[in-house]
């Protein structure tokens, strides 16, 4: 009998079942040492391959599958206004402190007490009228009307649109960061 | 499939979600194996996976309790690893799906001489495992699926949706091209 061949020696390393030659076969094992060694390295290269390393992934992988499939919860609506307070306060004072500038000083102009002993700094002071004067122009058009004379009411009404300025910008802000992770 | 996977899935489907992670934990290792030897390549192959993972978990209610749980979930690991790697070479594409069974098989002479190969030795381990990284992808996934996996023939046509005769080829010409490339190097080690 010629060799087996290698189709069958791969069946018989994986323990199938051939056909009726199996006997045949099997005695050809018992003499042939090329076919034995054949069948051992067969054997040999599956049992290496089942016990070769796995590729693992990364340590967090289960964790980014789990964050891809669980459903985003939404936030109760006054969770986001008490974690962003902090800057919203801030700002909102930065931003009714300009607008109490333009809305009432800048109307008025800056009563600032001038020294009668310095020409050159009562020159500089009235450029920086003149400037802001300009300036103040050019902004109260696009301001909203603000009744005149009452300092605490503008005052109270600036804070209150600067929270709800950056309120929305907040949200905004929030929405887009969302969509964006 | 085993109770703890009919465990874990009863478990994800009444609504727990970490339970699904148990499910990752298991069978990532076996799945990122066969999405590398796809993919060639650690970040790809990740990223598929975890995009395998996500539409298993999506589909999870609709699996039918027929068949298999680990062939299901790996046809769809190799069907997400298959598509992303069409999305980034077109050739792949091609060729994991080509039919192999006509094409021209390899030539094992009966009356060669076998070296004396030493199997059970650590370099004889090193370059099987070296030889396997070096199949191409519609080799090493065949061969991986058969190895690592543990599947039949007929489980490799469920997961690959190819005909049989072409699995039985693939895997065929893989330890065909393992033998060569394992004696080619034991015999020039020998030397």
């Amino acid at each position: 009998m010629n060799h087996i061949p290698f189709e069958i020696l791969c069946n018989l390393a994986d323990g199938k079942t051939i056909d009726r030659n199996q006997s045949e076969y099997v005695l050809h094992l018992e003499t042939c040492i090329n076919c034995r060694n054949e069948l051992d390295l067969q054997r040999s290269i599956i049992l290496t391959a089942k016990h070769s390393g796995l590729i693992r992934p990364s340590k967090n992988f289960t964790q980014l599958v789990l964050e891809n499939i669980s459903p985003v919860k939404q936030k109760a609506w006054y969770t986001s206004i008490i974690q962003s307070m902090g800057n919203i306060i801030a700002m909102s004072a930065v931003l009714a402190f300009l607008i109490y500038v333009f809305t009432v000083v800048g109307t008025t102009g800056l009563q600032i007490e001038k020294p009668s002993d310095s020409r050159t700094y009562t020159l500089i002071m009235q450029l920086i009228q003149d400037g802001s004067q300009k300036f103040t122009n050019l902004i109260t058009p696009k301001m909203p009307v603000i009744p005149q004379g009452n300092n605490q009411t503008n005052t109270i009404l600036a804070i209150l649109l600067a929270i709800l300025v950056l309120f929305i910008i907040d949200k905004i802000a929030q929405t887009y960061m969302r969509r964006n992770s | 499939m085993s109770s703890s996977d009919k465990e874990i899935i009863l478990k994800v489907l009444d609504g727990d979600v970490r339970a699904f992670g148990a499910l990752v934990e298991k069978h990532s290792a076996k799945a990122m194996t066969l999405a590398y030897k796809i993919l060639r390549n650690r970040e790809d192959a990740e990223e598929a996976l975890q995009d395998a993972f996500v539409r298993i978990y999506r589909a999870l209610p609709s699996f039918e309790w027929k068949s298999s749980f680990s062939t299901w979930l790996y046809r769809i690991v190799y069907n997400t690893c298959v598509t992303a790697a069409g999305r980034k070479e077109r050739h792949y594409q091609v060729s994991l799906d080509r039919d192999d069974e006509d094409s021209v098989p390899i030539d094992i002479a009966s009356t060669e001489l076998l070296p004396d190969v030493q199997v059970e030795s650590d370099e004889f381990a090193k370059i099987v495992q070296e030889e396997i990284e070096k199949l191409s992808p519609e080799y090493g996934s065949t061969f991986t699926l058969f190895t690592i996996q543990e599947m039949s023939y007929y489980e490799i046509v469920e997961v690959t949706g190819l005909p049989l005769g072409t699995i039985k080829a693939r895997l065929f010409r893989a330890r065909a091209l393992l033998r060569q490339a394992i004696i080619r190097r034991m015999s020039v080690d020998l030397v």
